[in-house]
């Protein structure tokens, strides 16, 4: 089954400029799709569009929903977002309340809730900051607090917007470490070389607003202009 | 259940000293002890609260001295009315200050989970954000000014571009915090607030703020009021 499908897709900033011109791609269920090009290429504008926070025109399909303004709310539930400036991301003023977010859906009483967001926070590391406000955690300690944050809802797709930004290499390992573990669909925008050789199983190469390639990890890496794009 | 009745009481003492029973005197002098024993019980830095305090007191100043010259160009300065509405303006200020601080996150938190209206909810929890992300935004602005503007030549400049530095910053956050709550929030939350224990300097201000309250209303039941 086809996580993600997107046909035609074609955006236009409100100045005039293009942004996407006529994307189409596929993403198979299970598959973490590392999303490459250069600055301005489009990868953040495509996102977006599966998140329904842009509207462009085309077709767009998410877990076999077809994305309409009665479904968007239907999709947003099974899509998790990581944002590139995750310091944004954070609605409540501790991360334990920001992590219960995710179960605000579900009937469970507020004590369970509050434990299995404790879990999630003990999972990535981080229940000894439960009553600290996020914005006090460091870059690293941040992207995983996020993480954890849109992982408690229990998404089917991960849509992560420069997940290393900021980190350095160690904390770039664990959290590559934690997404390597987990079994979502993946897609992910990136400059980085490290992700896309550690987490990746294929690769989609956007140019001028359009996906000119889509490879396996394995033969993506060994073309030349795929090289000169990642660091 | 703690933090209701700290809610509770914050109310009667800011009342108080707006509409003091007597000559007010007393529940000035209470209300300041109060405010002070609170302050002392919570470790807040004298420093700290006098830091504070600057603001609202070059607001006084200018205000009481307004009050004053008009007051002198109609003949009719009312001397005792700018004390008492002074001391009324910085009482209230750091009861709201202070009180906060006692209230804590938690107190905020209940509060919040307490109102029936999810945009209401969500826009004192953003308005949250925004304030304790504001310092550290300010900051930056003032280190990227500092770092792009030749100080000694350029000085008026600062203040320009700081103004229009942090509404675009402010407005580009306020945007990124809606794309959060558009791509996370799908119904109405819970928020959970862990429970407080009751310590001695809770029960010491609480008694204070009701003798403040029993005091006042044993003055009105009684037919005294401010003259």
């Amino acid at each position: 089954m086809n996580a993600l499908a997107i046909k035609g897709l074609e955006y236009q900033y409100p100045d005039g400029r293009y942004g996407l011109r006529g994307v189409d791609f596929t993403v198979e269920e299970g598959n973490r799709v590392a999303l490459i090009g250069s600055n301005g290429s489009g990868k953040t504008t495509l996102l977006l569009h599966v998140i329904g926070l842009l509207d462009g025109d085309g077709y767009i399909e998410v877990m076999g929903i077809e994305r309409t303004r009665k479904t968007i709310r239907e999709i947003r539930k099974r899509v998790g977002f990581l944002f590139s400036q995750v310091e944004y991301q954070f609605i409540m003023p501790d991360l334990l309340n920001d992590i219960i977010l995710g179960f605000s859906e579900t009937s469970l009483p507020r004590e369970l809730k509050k434990d299995k967001a404790m879990q999630w926070l003990e999972n990535l590391n981080l229940s000894q900051y439960s009553d600290r406000s996020p914005l006090d955690l460091s870059s690293g300690e941040m992207k995983r607090a996020a993480l954890a944050a849109i992982l408690s809802r229990d998404p089917d797709i991960l849509l992560l917007d420069e997940p290393l930004n900021n980190l350095d290499k160690q904390n770039s390992m664990i959290l590559i470490e934690i997404l390597r573990s987990l079994k979502n669909t993946m897609i992910f925008a990136t400059h980085r070389r490290l992700l896309v050789e550690e987490l990746s199983t294929h690769i989609a190469l956007m140019e001028g607003g359009r996906i000119t390639g889509f490879y396996r990890k394995e033969d993506g890496l060994k073309l030349s202009r795929e090289k000169d794009l990642l660091f | 259940m703690l933090i209701l009745i700290k809610v509770i009481s914050l109310f009667p003492l800011m009342v108080f000293t707006l509409y003091p029973s007597g000559s007010g005197l007393l529940t000035f002098i209470m209300a300041g002890g109060i405010l002070l024993a609170l302050a002392f019980s919570l470790r807040i830095i004298p420093a700290d609260l006098v830091k504070r305090n600057l603001f609202i007191l070059s607001f006084v100043f200018i205000f009481s001295s307004f009050a004053a010259l008009s007051g002198y160009l109609v003949g009719d300065v009312e001397y005792r009315e700018i004390a008492l509405t002074s001391v009324k303006i910085i009482l209230i200020y750091n009861t709201i200050y202070i009180g906060g601080y006692w209230l804590g996150k938690n107190g905020f938190l209940s509060i919040v989970d307490t109102l029936p209206c999810l945009r209401v909810k969500l826009y004192l929890l953003l308005l949250y954000n925004i304030l304790s992300s504001f310092i550290k935004r300010n900051q930056l602005i003032i280190y990227q000014l500092k770092s792009r503007l030749n100080l000694s030549r350029q000085r008026g400049l600062v203040a320009r571009y700081y103004v229009q530095n942090l509404i675009v910053k402010e407005l580009y956050s306020i945007h990124l915090n809606q794309a959060a709550i558009v791509t996370r929030l799908h119904s109405d939350f819970d928020l959970y607030v862990p429970s407080e224990k009751l310590r001695i300097h809770d029960l010491i201000v609480l008694t204070l703020i009701a003798f403040l309250v029993m005091g006042n209303l044993y003055l009105r039941l009684y037919g005294i009021s401010s003259p």
